[in-house]
């Protein structure tokens, strides 16, 4: 059949040669139907069981663009809190200084990823259902569609407030007409979705499928959603669920949660599955393209460790960490973990000599003489041998631990401790946080306790700035503090509303019925 | 394809034994030229069809050598063109007129020529004579500043750069130059023809001219015409032989080593930081990098050139070939051309056979790191012999940077000496075009194109070590490499009826039918990890990470009919009419009709006219038309499922793969549409010696093709195409020549100008922001409605605070005494976004030329100066020079703002930048304006006399060319003709903006010409 077109065709090229004019136009009209011989079309996909798993994998994919977790998340999330003090003005530094209006790069490029999941994840809703395969596997894959729809849409929720609900796929002139809804309505779509997930979902699956949501990863989220939305009477029972499934445990080392070495160890629930290979690429959607931690470039001190302006960490929160001692009278090993400052002082934890140590063992004061700055050292991998910027961007394949155990039972401990005060239960749960880290334990605990040792425990783990905004502190703690944005200009741009983003302009100027934020219009 | 070049190859074959079987009897002919008032000076003699000639001396005495078979063509300005066929005539008396004029010069149109006289369009016409004098490595190029309404921007001063073409201001938003047609083949640029193989060229402006090419033409149209060898049954043998020198005009003003130390330590000090050890204790008087003066150097250019051109009345044909070399201004840049061409016609009775081919070779070597952002420090050492490669961009032995206080520090040479990279294209433009007079008039024409392409795109890079940053290393081996082909044919039939009926009614009516299939396919290969540095094919590597590859086919059928009337030649008409469909549309939305009409008047032939008076000659003309452009890729409407997609799973971690759809589509994409109004008038003064032509044009795109956001929350992530932008062009050109002796020697003088209005007057979507000019991401343009297309848009500063208080009066908590102040454009007491503005166009609202000719006796000298105004240019060096904490400084920051040097203009050092005083502002912008000699060249021909007994030699001239001898402008980087090379790329929302511009060079040639 191809090949009479192709010989009609060529019969037409020779005649329109010969005789010209005389020939009608429309013999070889056909040159004209042309059609990508570069790409498959989609019309062909959905069809199969291993088409199904192809698709939830490239629903999982844009968590590595750079857009998300291998790079801007970090600005959209710990970037913004009251202990990062990011050095200079810049696109990174716009959101920390309350500058996320609807043109900045960061408002754009955090915005769409996370919209790239949900529409893989709303395709999966819609075309999976029809695919024939083993039951078991689809009712999987469609769990795990409605968990990475419900995460992120949890995560754009919390940053932009006003979104379009979207369950379904779309075009472009559809979206065209949309509107934005309710909050609410999204956290419904949210609560629903973990809760399918939460049943559906796997406790584990194959070893050579971890990474993949599991339903603790489910029950973890929708508890982080109840608890955002100050509802502990519904988020208690979730963490019980979770500290009651006997899945998870603490790490005997705090530091196991932060080196490659121990990745999806038993504290995780949920992690983005990091690998570094010597690819250089930005992740996402593209062949052989990094999928390594990027985002170290922004975290270490600069200028020694990094290329990138960088940050350093508010003097506030080393303090904090130095207001109390271990059981033995040291510094808290966590303190060490997660802060290079200059110290005198080292802590044995672990059989190891922490101290304020960083990449090749070089001191503070060998690196910053005479400086009182405070830096991050959290996720920096310094075990896994890797030295700094020196490597390229994506050097390390440290896995970003989004959540573990120890944030579940300090987030049971604020439940009860809201719900009933401070019980032997609410105590339990976060003495065994503090123990792992040789801390005393408490005997009673305020609200302050806990909103404390969320800090020693979890900063720099992208939840601080969620904690402040659903503490509804962050006026206080940040825009009214002065010095904690000193190195970017300070926090004098923000107006009322403005703890969330603007709307991206690449959805306010194509859409006539999106609105700006408040403080943003 | 075979058939093509089996016929290309007959045709050579053919030209050679033909050309072999010629005899040259050559004569020498002698005479005088003058008019009514006396003999003329200076008056060009040309054998017709060739490039050899001479012009009449003092007394208006000419010796030329000529065969009987010879046409010799006398021309003048101001004086109507005579030919002289020489016959058996030795001594020749000629006397020119000044009735008939210039305008009765023959243009070359669409599908055919026309006398300028009967032209209802505006065309402007500049013939190989005048192209072909200076050598420019690049044909495009050497049109800069000889066309009005053509603006020619040079893409830098590389060896080999091209230019981007606009013709009447852009009305378009995706970058589209206009087309291209050489010797009938319908093409996308002229970069790659020898300058010397050009005998014309025209360029439509108006739709009138252009509306023939339809879909095609909406950009304008630029008709190149390659030279033919002459019927005279004599072979001529020219040789062109130029070689020369070439280096920077200006030079950057950066800082040295102590200087930098000096502004960096204040900046640390201003914002309370260390001083970086390089700076201070550890600072080494014995470094002092300066990689602007290890980069440039003195460039050479040689160029060869030699064609054989001859013919009889049976058949013509010319033969040519030029080689070129050029080794640019910076260091590991260079470029070399080979261009041969094969003109023939074939003439017996009613039938025609025309061919032409031409052969391509470039080579080039880019160096795409000059001048980048964050290039080695002052304090850093170049080299280290310890370092893996040799180089180094650190003084530290450990590599750290840390003592320069830096994470990030290029050596922009050492990696372009390190790295290798090679362009390798050849190109085929081809075209064999047969014809046949069916009956009187009417005449049938078969046409067969061409245009091939091959490239190897090739780049190693080595493993080597400046530094520990990410930039100063590359710790394995890339080899990236990409083959390319590309093939475009083009079948046209052509219909042509031509006849004068009654004596005063003249028609032409030409009707056509045409196919277009263009077909593409690359391969390309990135592959990592070498056993050696030393081996650099693919196959040899331990990691082929990548293939990107891919395949295109695209097709145009157009059908096409014009009228052309005159009456008495006085009132003319011309009307056409073309359908144009095309495969990068759907099937309901795949065609286009674009019509145009054009009336003319040549008052001056009214008999009511005094041509005696005042003006000698006028004409008006009048034209209004529709020309489309189909400016999108192909495929743009197809849904495609992206494979690429990727999530690493399992606890070894391997990258599973993932599909999804990534890519919205708009398929309901049509046609963008240009209408042209232009309104001209042709006149002649001073017994014709002065001729003028002005144009008034109103050119407004609709539907332009361009690409927009679409909201995100689809998950798509591309931006599609859409009908939606809306873009107005008004503008006057003015053309004029003027001819006069006076005494000892004469002159001719040509000038241009050129005002333009462009203006956005339709954009559904957000403001498009482009013009991104560093690393840290600012953006420098935005294209919106109201505003010429990707005009400069931010800040304006007003000074700088001489106090914390006035910093704070003004609401600023984050600036204090140094910093810049910002205008508050909208008074509401606070800085914020709402106080940008538009700062200014790239695009140049005034451009102007002028070309001098001067002859006395022996010597000729040619001056071509050309400039604009009314733009502006961003400098991104002022950005980095001031701003970026981690490159260089310019030498004037020492000048900054301190407390003692509280007049300065340039705001306090610092890192941090609290104020943000960087932002985007008019701190950047530059005038773009630039008046220059573009071209001086004096020439010496050895007077005919002296060659007489000689047999063999018919010419020797020798002359000098300066290019860029003088530029007369305020900007301060390296040339006010920056190209379009920041990390934006050539797309228009970038134009004017000087990131990292390769810098224009002042070359200074001397060549050689021969005619045997």
């Amino acid at each position: 059949m191809h090949s009479t077109i192709k010989q009609l065709s060529r019969l037409c090229i020779a005649a329109t040669a010969t005789l010209g004019l005389v020939l009608l136009p429309s013999c070889d009209e056909d040159i004209l139907n042309q059609t990508n011989p570069s790409a498959i079309t989609p019309n062909s996909f959905y069809q199969t069981a291993d088409d199904a798993v192809k698709a939830i994998i490239g629903a999982y994919s844009p968590f590595t663009d750079i857009w998300y977790y291998t790079r801007m998340n970090i600005f959209a999330t710990d970037y913004r809190d009251d202990l990062v003090n990011g050095f200079g003005t810049s696109e990174r530094t716009d959101p920390g200084r309350f500058a996320a209006e609807s043109n900045k790069n960061m408002v754009a490029w955090t915005w769409a990823p996370a919209w790239k999941i949900i529409s893989r994840a709303n395709a999966i809703l819609a075309y999976v259902p029809n695919i024939e395969m083993d039951a078991e596997e689809k009712a999987a894959i469609l769990a795990e569609a409605r968990f990475l729809r419900a995460y992120n849409y949890f995560l754009l929720v919390q940053t932009y407030r006003n979104l379009p609900l979207v369950t379904e796929p779309i075009d472009l002139e559809e979206a065209r007409t949309v509107s934005q809804v309710d909050p609410q309505q999204i956290y419904d779509l949210i609560i629903a979705d973990l809760k399918a997930a939460q049943t559906a979902l796997p406790a584990q699956w194959p070893a050579d499928q971890t990474g993949r949501a599991t339903s603790g990863a489910a029950t973890g989220y929708l508890a982080r959603v109840y608890m955002s939305q100050l509802d502990y009477v519904n988020a208690r029972p979730e963490l019980l669920r979770a500290m009651n499934s006997g899945q998870y445990e603490l790490m005997a080392d705090y530091a196991d949660n932060f080196e490659e070495a121990s990745e999806n160890n038993k504290e995780s629930l949920f992690e983005i599955q990091l690998v570094s290979d010597g690819n250089s690429g930005w992740g996402g959607d593209a062949p052989g393209a990094g999928k390594g931690a990027g985002y170290m470039q922004d975290i270490a001190p600069p200028p020694a460790f990094t290329g990138q302006d960088g940050m350093r960490i508010n003097q506030w929160a080393l303090d904090l960490f130095l207001d109390e001692r271990t059981v033995d009278g040291h510094v808290d090993p966590r303190a060490f973990t997660t802060l290079f400052f200059d110290s005198d002082e080292t802590t044995p934890y672990q059989g190891r000599e922490l101290g304020p140590t960083i990449y090749g063992g070089q001191t503070y004061d060998e690196v910053f003489p005479g400086s009182d700055f405070v830096f991050n050292k959290k996720y920096l991998d310094l075990e896994a041998g890797y030295t700094t910027a020196s490597q390229g961007w994506h050097f390390s394949g440290n896995n970003f631990r989004v959540l573990r155990y120890a944030d579940i039972l300090l987030l049971f401990a604020e439940a009860e401790f809201q719900l009933n005060g401070s019980t032997p239960e609410a105590l339990a749960a976060i003495n065994q946080v503090r123990a792992r880290a040789n801390m005393p334990a408490f005997t009673i605990i305020t609200m302050q306790d806990i909103m404390d040792e969320r800090v020693k425990e979890l900063s720099m783990e992208r939840t601080r700035y969620q904690d402040l905004l659903r503490w509804g502190l962050v006026e206080e703690l940040i825009v009214n503090r002065p010095g904690v944005k000193s190195e970017s200009g300070g926090t004098g741009a923000y107006r009322p509303g403005r703890e969330y983003f603007d709307i991206p302009d690449s959805e306010l100027n194509n859409n006539p019925n999106f609105k700006h934020n408040p403080g943003y219009e | 394809m075979k058939q093509y070049s089996l016929a290309g190859l007959f045709v050579i074959l053919f030209t050679l034994l033909g050309g072999a079987g010629l005899k040259a009897q050559s004569l020498t002919v002698t005479g005088t030229v003058e008019d009514a008032d006396g003999p003329l000076i200076g008056v060009s003699i040309m054998k017709k069809g060739t490039s050899s000639g001479t012009v009449t001396d003092l007394d208006g005495g000419f010796t030329i050598q000529a065969e009987p078979e010879d046409i010799l063509v006398f021309s003048y300005i101001g004086y109507g063109t005579l030919e002289v066929p020489v016959g058996d005539q030795r001594q020749l008396q000629i006397t020119m007129d000044t009735d008939a004029n210039q305008l009765d010069e023959i243009v070359v149109v669409g599908y055919g020529s026309q006398k300028k006289s009967d032209l209802t369009g505006a065309v402007s016409q500049v013939s190989g004579t005048e192209l072909g004098k200076f050598p420019v490595a690049n044909a495009t190029e050497s049109l800069q500043g000889r066309l009005a309404g053509v603006r020619i921007e040079s893409a830098g001063g590389a060896p080999g750069a091209g230019a981007f073409v606009t013709i009447r201001g852009s009305g378009t938003l995706s970058n589209a130059q206009p087309l291209y047609v050489i010797d009938g083949i319908l093409t996308g640029s002229m970069d790659n023809l020898n300058p010397a193989d050009i005998e014309s060229v025209s360029v439509l402006k108006d739709a009138s001219a252009s509306a023939i090419y339809g879909s095609r033409a909406a950009n304008g149209v630029v008709i190149v015409t390659t030279k033919k060898g002459s019927p005279n049954g004599g072979l001529t043998i020219e040789a062109d032989l130029s070689a020369g020198v070439q280096s920077a005009i200006n030079r950057i003003d950066w800082a040295n080593a102590g200087e930098y130390a000096l502004i960096r330590n204040r900046a640390n000090d201003n914002d309370g930081t260390n001083r970086s050890p390089a700076n201070d204790v550890d600072f080494d008087p014995t470094v002092d990098t300066d990689i602007q003066d290890l980069s440039l150097r003195t460039g050479a250019i040689y160029n060869t050139g030699l064609r054989l051109s001859g013919g009889s009345e049976l058949f013509t044909f010319s033969v040519s070939g030029n080689y070129l070399d050029e080794t640019g201004v910076v260091r590991e840049s260079s470029y070399n051309k080979a261009n041969v061409r094969v003109n023939s016609t074939f003439t017996k009775g009613r039938f025609r056979l025309e061919e032409s081919i031409g052969l391509t070779r470039t080579e080039n070597n880019p160096n795409y790191y000059f001048n980048s952002e964050r290039d080695i420090l002052p304090t850093a050492a170049f080299r280290n012999p310890d370092f893996e490669g040799g180089y180094a961009a650190t003084s530290d032995p450990s590599g750290s940077t840390a003592i320069h206080g830096v994470g990030n520090m290029r050596n922009s040479l050492a990696q372009a000496i390190l790295e290798d990279r090679t362009i390798t294209s050849n190109g085929l433009l081809g075209n064999v075009a047969a014809s046949f007079e069916i009956i009187d008039g009417l005449t049938y024409k078969l046409s067969a194109s061409l245009d091939q392409g091959n490239t190897n795109n090739y780049r190693f890079t080595p493993t080597y070590f400046f530094n520990a940053t990410a930039v100063g290393r590359q710790n394995f081996a890339e080899l990236n490499e990409t083959n390319s082909e590309f093939t475009s044919t083009i079948i046209e039939n052509t219909l042509n009826y031509e006849r004068e009926l009654a004596g005063r009614h003249r028609i032409n009516l030409l009707a056509g039918y045409t196919r277009q299939v263009s077909t593409g396919r690359t391969l390309g290969i990135v592959a990592r990890d070498f056993p050696s540095n030393s081996i650099r094919v693919a196959s040899t590597a331990q990691n082929l990470a990548s293939a990107p590859s891919f395949e295109f086919k695209s097709a145009l059928l157009s059908s096409f009919g014009r009228v052309n009337y005159a009456y008495d030649d006085r009132y003319l008409l011309t009307a056409t009419l073309r359908r144009d469909a095309s495969s990068l549309f759907r099937e309901d939305l795949r065609a286009g009709v674009f019509p145009s009409v054009a009336i003319g008047w040549n008052v001056g032939k009214e008999s009511f006219f005094n041509a005696d008076g005042f003006i000698n000659d006028l004409k008006l003309r009048l034209s209004y038309g529709e020309i489309g452009s189909n400016n999108t890729q192909a495929y743009e409407i197809d849904p495609v499922l992206n494979l690429f997609g990727e999530y690493p799973l399992g606890t070894n971690q391997t990258r599973r793969t993932g599909y999804s759809v990534t890519k919205g589509v708009n398929d309901a994409i049509k046609w963008e549409t240009t209408t042209t109004t232009d309104i001209g008038m042709e006149a002649s003064f001073l017994d014709s010696r002065l001729s003028v032509t002005m144009d008034y044009f109103i050119k407004n795109t609709n539907d332009i093709l361009v690409r927009l956001s679409i909201p995100r929350f689809t998950g798509f992530d591309n931006d599609p195409t859409f009908n939606a932008a809306s873009i107005r062009n008004k503008g006057f050109e003015f053309g004029a020549n003027y001819g006069k002796f006076t005494g000892d020697f004469n002159w001719s003088l040509g000038a241009n100008l050129t005002l333009l209005d462009n203006e956005v007057t339709d954009l559904p979507s957000d403001p498009i922001v482009g013009g991104q000019f560093t690393s840290n991401g600012l953006r420098s343009t935005r294209t919106e409605v109201g505003q010429p297309i990707g005009s400069f848009y931010g800040y304006e500063v007003a000074g700088i605070y001489r106090s914390d208080a006035e910093a704070a009066e003004d609401g600023r908590t984050d600036a204090r005494a140094g910093d810049f102040k910002f205008r508050d454009i909208n008074g509401d007491g606070m800085l914020t976004d709402a106080d940008q503005t538009y700062l200014g166009s790239p695009i140049p609202t005034f451009e102007y030329g002028l070309n001098a000719n001067f002859f006395w006796r022996s010597f000729d000298a040619t001056l071509l100066f050309n400039g604009v105004a009314g733009n502006k240019i961003l400098n991104a060096n002022i950005y980095r020079g001031y701003f970026d904490t981690e490159g260089n400084y310019l030498a004037d920051a020492v000048n900054a703002w301190t407390p003692e040097n509280s007049g300065s203009r340039v705001p306090r050092n610092t890192l941090v930048d609290q104020a943000f005083n960087r932002r985007m502002s008019d701190f950047y912008l530059e005038s773009g304006a630039y008046f220059r000699l573009r071209n001086l060249q004096i020439g010496y021909s050895l007077p005919a006399g002296l060659l007489e007994g000689t047999n063999a030699i018919s010419k020797i001239r020798a002359y000098v060319n300066v290019q860029n001898l003088f530029t007369i402008t305020d900007y301060t980087g390296y040339y006010p003709e920056p190209g379009r090379n920041s990390r934006g790329g050539t797309n228009i929302f970038n134009a004017g903006v000087d990131e990292s511009a390769y810098p224009m060079p002042r070359t200074f040639m001397f060549g050689l010409q021969l005619g045997f």
